[in-house]
């Protein structure tokens, strides 16, 4: 017992001593500190508006709108003659996240990009973070669409990086336009504020409202099965008429991608398919996971049901091109549309008139999946 | 006199913690890719062996061998902290290359391992040429690793351009050029070794 005290007491009284020294150093530097990180800030000001003669935080700036950007801080840059523009600091999902400082000028046209803080995979994504890519965002206006492939060039390896900061930059810009123009008689702008599409899951009801419109669907589960791969199953049908004429037929797969995958396949009457929805997916975020975003799952739409669906590269000459990073994860999505759709296709033309499929001789060919131990 | 010498050089070249003991290398091959880096970190490691060794070796008489392993960590994270502060505050462009790999000397093993079999046995006058001879064996190998380093792989030297830019190699910024670098460093500390020992013989 005495031992124990002793013991007790020599580690509070170095602990409590140490503490005592810490506080003392953080009292002193703390405001070396702050200093440090305001004059960070200020640089990157600078860098955005080198004419500025100040810049005045604004309170009362708009939210971002959507859930994976965030406007942390926002500035009037202002000179002797008036407002130049306005600089967001925007947080926001890249393949982690990023920090940039976007500024926008009275005229609506956007100032170079500065980075504050880039969390993504050194050598990929904080490649957002160099030339040339982060060097295209100067002299946009805040109204450009700003697609990856049209008016700005993605970077190989990088896509969610890169896809992710021109959503960040495409926000700020927007929100700093409408801003300096209620607020300082800006440019107004043309067209409604960007929505970032938030690529996620979505139900049955939204996936089917999301390719047919607001037909009338009916539930014809019992009808259709999988007579193909018992491996996928079938959870459930919807056939969709346009009032008196049958649109399609939309069939929820379940199966195998790189972990498992619930797939809506909707089917037209003509063989050709009127587009697919995820509804979920448990594949690894930022890698299978990525078939959630519309550029993967709209190459679908139209596909002819014959077409192979084999995917490349695995298969040469495949079809479907594989999501970069996840080509388990698409050679499941490819399999389970091919089967859903090739019964879908098979019920409509058994049921409702649909385009019959020639005749079959040769085995329905799979994408193999590789087993792991 | 003679003691004090052998006890500094021991830490130089002879027991060298990085080329020697090999210890403390995540480290010193993380950080190596600029001479300003590698300088730093030495300096700051030197700080924190030297302060630490000073504290556990003048208290080593009040510190009960049970709790001492609680003890050693808690001044050392505090010098530690204070090297930190200290850089954020007077050397923050330093602070933000080196990182996080400022608060990590904490669990640096050169400084726990010379804490406890050294520092924690001897009179503060030899504790003050152990950790001066060990912290600058350190620095010393960074700061030459980090030059070779950067004059290879970046084709500066102090952040001077010696080198035009199409003729650096990147392999030598990149890791395995460290552990490259690394490794022939290790050579020639063999042959300072073989060297001393032959010279100290042939007295």
């Amino acid at each position: 017992m005495k031992s124990m005290v002793k013991l007790s007491a020599t580690l509070a009284a170095f602990t409590v001593s140490a503490s005592l020294c810490l506080a003392l150093v953080h009292l002193y530097t703390k405001p070396y500190i702050d200093a440090n990180a305001e004059r960070a800030q200020t640089a990157g000001l600078r860098q955005i508006f080198p004419d500025a003669a100040g810049f005045d935080p604004v309170t009362d700036f708009p939210a971002s709108g959507s859930s994976s950007i965030t406007f942390n801080k926002a500035y009037i840059a202002r000179s002797e003659n008036g407002v130049l523009g306005a600089v967001v600091m925007a947080t926001g999902a890249t393949y982690k996240s990023s920090t940039l400082l976007v500024g926008t000028g009275i005229d609506r046209v956007l100032k170079p990009v500065v980075f504050i803080e880039n969390t993504d995979t050194a050598g990929l994504g904080t490649k957002t973070a160099e030339s040339p890519f982060i060097d295209q965002f100067a002299g946009k206006t805040a109204d450009d669409s700003f697609v990856l492939g049209e008016d700005l060039d993605g970077i190989s390896g990088a896509t969610i990086s890169a896809r992710g900061v021109s959503r960040i930059v495409q926000l700020a810009a927007y929100h700093s336009g409408a801003y300096l123009a209620e607020h300082h008689g800006g440019k107004a702008g043309t067209g409604a504020a960007p929505v970032v599409k938030e690529a996620a899951p979505m139900s049955v009801e939204d996936a089917l409202a999301d390719i047919w419109g607001d037909l009338d669907t009916a539930d014809v589960s019992d009808a259709i099965e999988n007579t193909i791969e018992r491996s996928i199953l079938f959870d459930g049908a919807w056939l969709v008429r346009d009032s008196d004429e049958v649109a399609g037929v939309a069939i929820l797969a379940r199966g195998q991608t790189y972990k498992a995958s619930a797939i809506l396949v909707a089917v037209r009457p003509d063989r050709t398919l009127a587009g697919i929805r995820i509804i979920e997916t448990t594949d690894t975020k930022n890698y299978g996971y990525a078939m959630v975003e519309p550029d993967f799952y709209e190459l679908f739409t139209g596909k002819p049901v014959d077409d192979p669906y084999l995917v490349a590269p695995t298969v040469s000459d495949g079809d479907v091109d594989a999501i970069s990073g996840a080509t388990i994860s698409t050679l499941g999505v490819a399999n389970m549309v091919k089967i859903a759709a090739w019964e879908g296709s098979r019920y409509l033309a058994e049921n409702h008139g649909g385009m019959p499929g020639a005749d079959r001789s040769d085995p329905f060919v799979l994408n193999e999946i590789p087993q792991w131990e | 006199m003679k003691n004090y010498k052998e006890l500094f050089t021991n830490g130089i070249v002879r027991e060298n913690p990085l080329l020697t003991l090999m210890i403390g290398l995540c480290s010193g091959l993380a950080i190596t890719t600029s001479v300003e880096n590698g300088i730093g970190m030495g300096l700051a490691m030197t700080f924190v062996l030297l302060m630490s060794e000073l504290i556990i070796s003048l208290f080593r008489k009040l510190i009960p061998s049970a709790v001492r392993i609680p003890i050693f960590i808690v001044v050392i994270a505090s010098f530690t902290t204070i090297v930190d502060l200290m850089m954020k505050a007077f050397l923050p462009e330093l602070s933000g290359s080196l990182g996080v790999f400022i608060p990590l000397i904490v669990v640096n093993c050169i400084i726990m391992g010379r804490v406890e079999s050294f520092a924690s046995k001897k009179p503060l006058d030899l504790v003050v040429f152990d950790s001066l001879g060990m912290g600058l064996g350190y620095a010393w190998v960074l700061a030459g690793i980090s030059a070779v380093r950067e004059l290879l792989g970046a084709g500066t030297l102090l952040g001077f351009r010696l080198i035009p830019e199409s003729y650096t190699m990147g392999f030598f910024a990149k890791s395995p050029g460290g552990f490259f670098v690394f490794g022939m460093f290790i050579a020639v500390n063999m042959l300072l070794k073989k060297r001393l020992a032959e010279g100290g013989s042939a007295q």
